[in-house]
């Protein structure tokens, strides 16, 4: 059945071509736009994605935020009520203040500092996004990181023992990071002090505290202890805060619904103009398959035929958008858009392939379905 | 005393053409035997064809029963006469109606494809077939590369690759020079004589040598004379 239909599309070589192009530039666009986006959703969570995050962690921030990224600041006494909790082994406070940066070429840019204690740094940055430097070299007086990423953004050369101000305070590059950008801004990693520091905060409060459980303890026990004993305060799931502060984001900005809509248009329109393509090329066809039915074909064996060839252009525009899309990431990875190419995404796009080629392949189905063998009399 | 093979008991087929009711074919009984090359003759319009599609398993009568090798086939499904026809009818059109991605040979090899016969096996019966119509140094063309004669000798290997019990020709000289298609007559008289009912529709009245027996099909009504041989120019 393969080499009958790949003997059908290489017949009609100026309607495959068609075919092939709209799934290409279906499937490019619709790669490109969940790429990009799954790729802005992978910053919007990067204050946890950043994080040393254990299993056996909870984070507590404010009762009423929902977002990581817009915290409001809680009292450090906190720290020691939730240090006694049955079960919580540590807890760790978390500092997050502003800043602007300026640099010796005179250029500034707007900075969140976020610091935690050392050696732990369990707020981060993780030691696989480390680019440059060690994250003990953190707890010195003066440390921060910078993003290697943000160089371009910012205009200015980042290497290590670089001068820079922060909030007109001089402070010194001594990590360098590398994917642990932020969803509209950037992070500068340092330690408790600093951040309090330079993030001028009151030594009175903290932004969050990262509570480090004993193995045996069970995580949904203490997060329902703690919000049922601290109406001020809310204990998450790491995870869940992540996902939360996503969901935050996708809807208080509409991203989720004008990447979704660009998603959808490009479903549809890629649907139709295969579909009526192979709508056309199936007309151009209808002897053959008449012919077919006539010596004695029946309908299951054509339609599989039909289905074969939708399936035969599926497997060959979804391999050519890949290769598109793999170029396209290679191309914007030295920018720091980097496309994460999981099993999860390539089956979505080889799905979404499958079903508007298949999809659209029913019109012609439905027309040499109703076929009459008599008809090639 | 040849044996009947297909036999069409008072067939009537009428198709709705907007709001009128047309009579292709009226109450029609006729049998077709296996070692006869029998010509359905008649003008343009008159219901040959649809007699042929009858026979051949293709439509279903409005009224009146079909049997072929004693079976009543008017009562099966879609499938079941595809079935048929792939097993036991050969069929040669007037245009030829080769599949035009295929090269000859895989044309020919397509109906034993069909019926689930090995692609080596297929292709060495299809082989053969091709030689017996003097083309097997053509068997890569597609038919875009060949004449219409050669169309004609393919259609006729794709027919009789299967062995079938009954051969179906509607115009098979149609399209083809006066040679070519004495040569094919010769060829499907040759084939009647192997014990195979031949039927062929045609209007041309110089194949009436070729036939073991003639049915006239005028105004959708079957005789055994022709009433007006004018009609057939």
């Amino acid at each position: 059945m393969f080499a009958l239909a790949w003997k059908f599309i290489r017949f009609d070589k100026a309607k495959s071509v068609g075919i092939i192009t709209a799934i290409v530039i279906s499937i490019f666009l619709i790669g490109q736009q969940v790429g990009l986006l799954l790729f802005l959703m992978g910053l919007m969570g990067n204050l946890v994605g950043n994080a040393n995050v254990k299993d056996n962690q909870i984070w507590v921030i404010e009762s009423q935020t929902q977002n990581a990224n817009t915290l409001t600041k809680i009292d450090l006494r906190y720290v020691q009520q939730l240090q006694s909790i049955n079960g919580v082994e540590q807890a760790f406070p978390v500092v997050i203040g502003n800043a602007e940066a300026k640099f010796l070429d005179g250029n500034t840019a707007a900075v969140q500092i976020i610091g935690s204690d050392a050696p732990d740094f369990v707020i981060g940055p993780n030691p696989t996004r480390i680019f440059q430097g060690n994250l003990s070299d953190l707890s010195l007086p003066e440390a921060v990181s910078v993003e290697f990423f943000n160089a371009k953004s910012w205009n200015t050369d980042l290497y290590l023992n670089k001068q820079i101000e922060l909030n007109s305070k001089s402070a010194q590059v001594k990590l360098i990071t590398k994917n642990a950008q932020a969803f509209g801004g950037n992070y500068v990693y340092t330690n408790l002090f600093n951040a309090r520091f330079y993030g001028n905060v009151d030594p009175s409060k903290v932004s969050l505290i990262v509570l480090n459980l004993d193995k045996n303890s069970n995580k949904q026990n203490v997060i329902n202890l703690i919000n049922s004993q601290y109406p001020n305060l809310r204990a998450w799931d790491t995870k869940a805060l992540q996902n939360s502060t996503v969901k935050e984001i996708l809807i208080s900005s509409n991203m989720g619904m004008s990447f979704g809509t660009l998603v959808v248009f490009a479903m549809i329109s890629g649907f139709f103009i295969i579909g009526l393509t192979l709508y056309s090329s199936a007309l151009d066809r209808v002897k053959d398959y008449g012919t077919l039915k006539a010596i004695g074909a029946n309908k299951t064996y054509v339609n599989k035929l039909l289905i074969t060839q939708a399936l035969l252009y599926a497997l060959i525009g979804f391999s050519v958008a890949f290769l598109l899309l793999i170029g396209f990431s290679q191309g914007v990875k030295k920018s720091g858009l980097e496309i994460n190419f999981s099993l999860g995404f390539v089956s979505f796009l080889l799905g979404i392939t499958l079903f508007i080629s298949i999809g659209g392949s029913l019109f012609a189905v439905r027309k040499i379905s109703k076929l009459e063998p008599a008809s090639v009399f | 005393m040849n044996q009947a093979i297909v036999q069409v008991k008072n067939v009537k087929k009428t198709y709705q053409s907007g709001d009128t009711l047309v009579t292709a074919l009226d109450s029609t009984t006729e049998t077709f035997n296996k070692g006869e090359l029998t010509l359905i003759m008649g003008p343009s319009g008159s219901g040959k064809t649809t007699l042929l599609s009858l026979v051949g398993c293709v439509i279903y009568p409005t009224s009146g029963d079909v049997y072929l090798k004693n079976l009543q086939v008017n009562n099966l499904s879609e499938n079941e006469l595809a079935n048929i026809r792939l097993n036991t009818i050969g069929f040669v059109f007037q245009q030829f109606n080769l599949i035009e991605p295929l090269t000859a040979l895989e044309n020919v090899m397509q109906p034993l494809i069909l019926q689930g016969v090995s692609n080596k096996e297929a292709k060495e019966r299809a082989l053969i077939a091709l030689e017996k119509v003097n083309l097997l140094e053509r068997k890569n063309n597609l038919p875009k590369k060949l004449s219409g004669g050669q169309k004609q000798r393919v259609a006729i290997a794709r027919a009789l690759v299967t062995n079938p019990e009954i051969i179906l020709c509607d115009e098979p000289t149609a399209s083809l020079d006066a040679k070519s298609g004495a040569t094919i007559m010769e060829e499907l008289k040759q084939l009647s004589r192997q014990d195979k009912a031949v039927i062929i529709v045609t209007h041309d009245l110089r194949l009436r040598k070729f036939a073991d027996r003639i049915v006239y099909v005028e105004e959708g009504k079957v005789s055994n004379t022709i009433s007006n041989e004018e009609d057939y120019k």
